[in-house]
């Protein structure tokens, strides 16, 4: 029972690796030895070659409709956490998604080039290099922050496991907006509990709760304020013990009371 | 006379709950077999093999009436929970509840209920008294569900050992401390230059004091292990020291030893600031310059063998 990975070391010495290359040359390759297989879970390797095909699947059809990046993110996040298939073991594991990333001839952090570097032709082989992605997507820096990984763990906090209709399986996920993902669900401890996530997502996009101005005293209070408000309860409520309802029931409840918590 | 305008808002603050932690300072813990369960709140790990040997337990030696008089609460509108926090994974999940009344009396074994979880750098597990009703003094609209209105909680933290943190360190007396030329007896760490050529490799130059006065804290803070491994901001206040003895320097010193500190340093600064000491040193010379030491430090801590590297 194994699963593979790529020390942090390796992953930086391949990303220099990438940095330096001339456009026309070949992007150095993980050696198999460089892959490390670690015990605890076990992982077959097909499931990432199927994951990459369709998350380059994806990319490709958003750059030809000319959707926005945070569409690719809700429709490649279920993706990642469905098709991987992967246990809390691997995915709390930072070198897997280091391997991810560096397997199948970088495959992968093309596509987080991609995504991050600016470059939109994801078919264009050289030009793509031009503009290689921050370190940090690739999973070198926090795992969270890495573009697979941040994939995987918003779909995960928005997977409802019951729902037998694949629909809303993910429910929430189809809410767009980059800021909003980083910022007030994976940064923020109240979004590690899923039924807090969820009630979040689901009663800003139902509300359509704008996103609000801190800094401006005329801006409506949006979503940045209520996320600040939640963390704020979080020192005397435990989120983690509501369930579903409760969870959406407080979330509502502290938005309508609102003025009570804010000046604006 | 300028106007002056004042802007006077009113606030309604929410009431936070009375907290009573002190009824759960005696749950204790323990991470293997063999440690003896104790009340300290953390526990080190070295990586997976600690993790594959593990099987966390945890006592709940709660003052029952102690709890019961400070919430004026019935038994059983009280509930305890465990709350396990995987900050690597970012899930926070509820593991197990039991009504005041109904707790385990010998140590519980955590470890079947951990699959939902990594083997995480950083995981937290709670113990939190929650109660079924609002306890007296809590503004009810300040909690959607009175069951989770938090009474008191005690958290046991495992965290890998940072490796790479640790340094050579001795613990002096408070009055060593207030001999040197500026401190007090109070001063938490200090850095003894042995020597001024810096030239010189690092272990020949300096030595970090800490104060026998709180060197209970400090072991708290390393568990099982002894030293300040896991203290962060020490470890950058050593390297801020270290910076700003280097970029003192004058710019026509630096030396191509390899085993120097002036060496050491402008290597792994290059690898991890992205700058030459002479940029360093042009940055560190402006004015406000000095501000720049402790961001600098922190990222030469967080890096991979941030002490090893120095050679110390």
């Amino acid at each position: 029972m194994s699963y593979p990975g790529i020390s942090l070391n390796v992953a930086k010495t391949l990303d220099d690796a990438r940095r330096s290359l001339a456009s026309d040359a070949e992007f150095p390759q993980a050696s198999p030895s460089s892959t490390v297989w670690k015990s605890g879970a076990d992982f077959d390797e097909a499931r990432a070659t199927e994951c990459l095909q369709q998350c380059c699947d994806i990319a490709e059809h958003t750059k030809t409709s000319g959707a926005s990046h945070a569409e690719f993110d809700s429709q490649c996040a279920p993706i990642v956490h469905r098709t991987l298939g992967l246990s809390a073991r691997v995915a709390g594991d930072a070198d897997f998604w280091r391997w991810f990333t560096f397997t199948q001839g970088h495959w992968g952090a093309e596509i987080v080039d991609w995504r991050y570097g600016g470059q939109r032709d994801i078919s264009d082989a050289s030009s793509a290099r031009s503009q290689i992605a921050r370190p940090v997507y690739y999973g070198l820096g926090l795992m969270k922050k890495g573009m697979f990984a941040k994939l995987w763990l918003c779909a995960d906090r928005m997977h409802v496991p019951d729902r037998a209709d694949d629909l809303n399986h993910y429910d929430g996920i189809d809410y767009t907006d980059a800021d909003f993902w980083d910022s007030h669900i994976i940064d923020v401890d109240y979004g590690a509990v899923p039924a807090m996530a969820r009630a979040f997502v689901t009663v800003v996009r139902d509300l359509s709760i704008p996103r609000g101005d801190r800094s401006s005293p005329g801006a409506p209070v949006g979503y940045r304020d209520l996320a600040k408000e939640l963390r704020r309860r979080q020192a005397t409520v435990v989120f983690e013990l509501f369930d579903q309802a409760e969870a959406v029931r407080f979330v509502h409840d502290v938005w309508n009371e609102r003025d009570s918590w804010c000046s604006r | 006379m300028p106007t002056v305008n004042w802007r006077v808002t009113e606030r309604c603050i929410t009431t936070p709950a009375p907290s009573f932690h002190q009824s759960l300072a005696n749950v204790k813990f323990r991470f293997h077999h063999d440690e003896s369960l104790v009340v300290d709140d953390i526990r080190h790990i070295d990586g997976p093999q600690d993790w594959e040997t593990c099987f966390p337990e945890i006592l709940f030696d709660i003052d029952v009436d102690q709890l019961l008089s400070d919430t004026s609460l019935a038994p059983g509108d009280i509930t305890i929970s465990v709350i396990v926090r995987d900050r690597d994974l970012g899930r926070f999940e509820r593991v197990h509840e039991w009504p005041l009344s109904a707790l385990p009396a010998d140590a519980w074994p955590l470890r079947p209920l951990l699959k939902r979880f990594s083997w995480s750098r950083r995981l937290d597990v709670a113990v939190v008294a929650t109660s079924r009703t609002s306890p007296p003094g809590v503004v009810s609209s300040a909690t959607a569900t009175p069951k989770s209105t938090l009474l008191g909680a005690k958290t046991f933290r495992v965290r890998t050992h940072a490796t790479g943190l640790d340094f050579p360190f001795k613990f002096v007396e408070p009055e060593l401390m207030a001999e040197q030329p500026g401190l007090c007896r109070n001063t938490v760490c200090y850095v003894h230059w042995r020597g001024d050529d810096l030239h010189r490799p690092p272990v020949e130059l300096l030595e970090v004091w800490l104060n026998k006065e709180f060197e209970d804290k400090f072991r708290a803070l390393s568990g099982r292990r002894v030293g300040p491994a896991e203290d962060r901001s020490i470890a950058a206040q050593v390297w801020a020291d270290v910076l700003a003895r280097v970029l003192s320097l004058e710019s026509d010193e630096d030396s191509d030893e390899p085993e120097s500190l002036v060496f050491l340093v402008a290597e792994l600064a290059q690898r991890q600031l992205d700058l030459t000491l002479k940029e360093l040193r042009s940055l560190y010379n402006c004015p406000g310059g000095s501000s720049r030491l402790l961001p600098w430090a922190w990222r030469l801590v967080r890096a991979d063998k941030a002490f090893a590297n120095l050679k110390l």
